[in-house]
């Protein structure tokens, strides 16, 4: 049989916070299991959408260093490069890749381009957005 | 864990039978999560001529932040000598030979409870008072002045000094590229403040969570001062205001009672009553953003202790977890919003 893994992580934090945690009080044990309780519940739901966020977020991302223009030839080299080896790369790896070419992209911008530097802040805007996690429940 | 409960108790044992001058024994000795920075454990310790609930906090293998057990010490009697509620402290082993580690007694307070971080309206109907008494007790810290004591055992950092120790522990601890945190930093950089008044003792953790109140609804401690250091008293209202002590209540432009307690205004009223000071609305966004930029910093020095295999405290998955990825969206949604 088949779990998927918000359903087994969901038994899990249920079975914490509903048999574990009562069992054990309002111990330092106790709190221990609640809070393992809300991991658990927490990565539930952070499981469900995680590769889709991550396929987007790395296109996304992607897009707007291609399509960045840097006025700084070892910038843009050093972009170019790095786009070159992210395709190579797993989806984790790439993300970690992409997102240290924008630190460099963003603090760039921020001293020498305005619109780019917006561009930048909207997307991380958008990308937090999209990981920010609800406060964990146990109501389905 | 640094030594097993027996070993803890004939140190606790011993210890107190000096500080008293009598054979004392040790009774219910637990561990409660008073914290996630410290190892915090209750005993009740039993003499022939009296016995008493006490505290011992003492640091950990690993933790959330690297504080020290003398400052807190020092700012926690700086504040009992001055009646701020907060718990008597009674002995530092700053050397750690004593407790295993180093650390500090203090006397246990009763009856209250803190409230937890995704209880919703903790306070209730004493949201109010309970509100108008803390922000006056942090307005009454920060009307203190400084001594050549407290200049002695705390840090000093008016902003820039504090920026430039947050900016080095993202340094040291961030483990993966931290666009938001970085960009965060140019601009706490480019726009530092002067200070809004005269060095003032510091909390540095005070926040909805961080106190104990009675089932009346009446203050009756403020705990955890692990991160207190002189400095810029804007940077304690900042953290107070936080959204994430909130409760849920409190959304990113920073509408919504503060810590569930009290609007805005009517929190800042309280403490400019207590402290003498005047809010500066001045700073008030760069100390908003860099609660945030705090705020991540910490939680990303938790990540790293778990990541290297130095904690197991499920405290730290947590604050790795939830937290970053609030003071995250919160910092990159303020970094846009400021055009910057």
């Amino acid at each position: 049989m088949n779990i998927p893994p918000e359903d087994l992580l969901r038994t899990l934090a249920l079975g914490q916070a509903l048999v574990v945690s009562p069992a054990l009080g309002e111990s330092y044990a106790g709190k221990t299991a609640q809070t393992i309780a809300a991991i658990l519940l927490l990565a539930a739901s952070d499981v469900v959408t995680l590769a889709e966020r991550r396929m987007a977020a790395g296109a996304r991302l992607a897009a707007l260093l291609a399509a960045a223009d840097p006025d700084d030839i070892t910038l843009r080299a050093d972009l170019a490069e790095l786009l070159a080896r992210a395709s190579a790369m797993t989806l984790d790896e790439r993300l970690e890749h992409l997102f240290s070419g924008l630190e460099a992209l963003h603090a760039w911008a921020d001293a020498h381009d305005p619109a780019l530097a917006k561009a930048c802040r909207a997307f991380l805007k958008d990308y937090a957005a999209a990981e920010r996690l609800d406060p964990p429940t146990l109501a389905t | 864990m640094l030594d097993g409960l027996e070993g803890l108790e004939g140190r606790l044992a011993s210890l107190v039978s000096e500080l008293w001058d009598e054979h004392v024994v040790i009774r219910n000795l637990f561990r409660f999560h008073g914290g996630a920075g410290r190892e915090t454990w209750r005993f009740c310790a039993e003499g022939v001529r009296r016995s008493a609930w006490l505290v011992m906090r003492r640091d950990p293998v690993s933790s959330l932040i690297r504080t020290s057990r003398t400052a807190e010490f020092h700012a926690l009697a700086r504040a009992h000598a001055a009646g701020l509620p907060v718990p008597e402290p009674l002995f530092l082993d700053a050397a750690g030979e004593r407790l295993g580690s180093p650390g500090f007694l203090m006397r246990c307070v009763d009856g209250g409870r803190a409230a937890g971080l995704f209880e919703a309206d903790p306070y209730g109907v004493n949201a109010r008072p309970l509100g108008t008494e803390v922000f006056g007790a942090l307005g009454r810290l920060h009307a203190l002045a400084p001594a050549e004591d407290d200049r002695a055992a705390l840090p000093f950092q008016p902003p820039a000094e504090r920026l430039a120790h947050w900016a080095a522990e993202l340094d040291v601890h961030a483990r993966h590229p931290q666009p938001i945190a970085r960009a965060a930093l140019r601009w706490l950089i480019a726009h530092c403040p002067d200070p809004s008044g005269p060095p003032a003792l510091v909390h540095g953790d005070f926040r909805s969570g961080n106190f104990l109140f009675s089932p009346e609804g009446r203050l009756l401690a403020l705990l955890d001062w692990e991160m207190a250091h002189l400095g810029d008293p804007m940077e304690d209202l900042a953290w107070a205001a936080d959204p994430l002590w909130s409760h849920g209540e409190r959304d990113l432009h920073g509408q919504g009672r503060v810590g569930a307690l009290l609007p805005l205004p009517e929190a800042v009223a309280a403490w400019e009553a207590a402290s003498g000071r005047r809010f500066d609305e001045a700073s008030w966004t760069w100390w908003r953003l860099f609660a945030g930029f705090q705020g991540l910093v910490i939680w990303l020095t938790s990540g790293f202790e778990v990541a290297s295999m130095r904690a197991v405290d499920p405290v730290l998955v947590f604050s790795a977890y939830y937290p970053y990825r609030f003071h995250n969206h919160q910092v990159a949604a303020m970094l846009d919003s400021l055009g910057a």
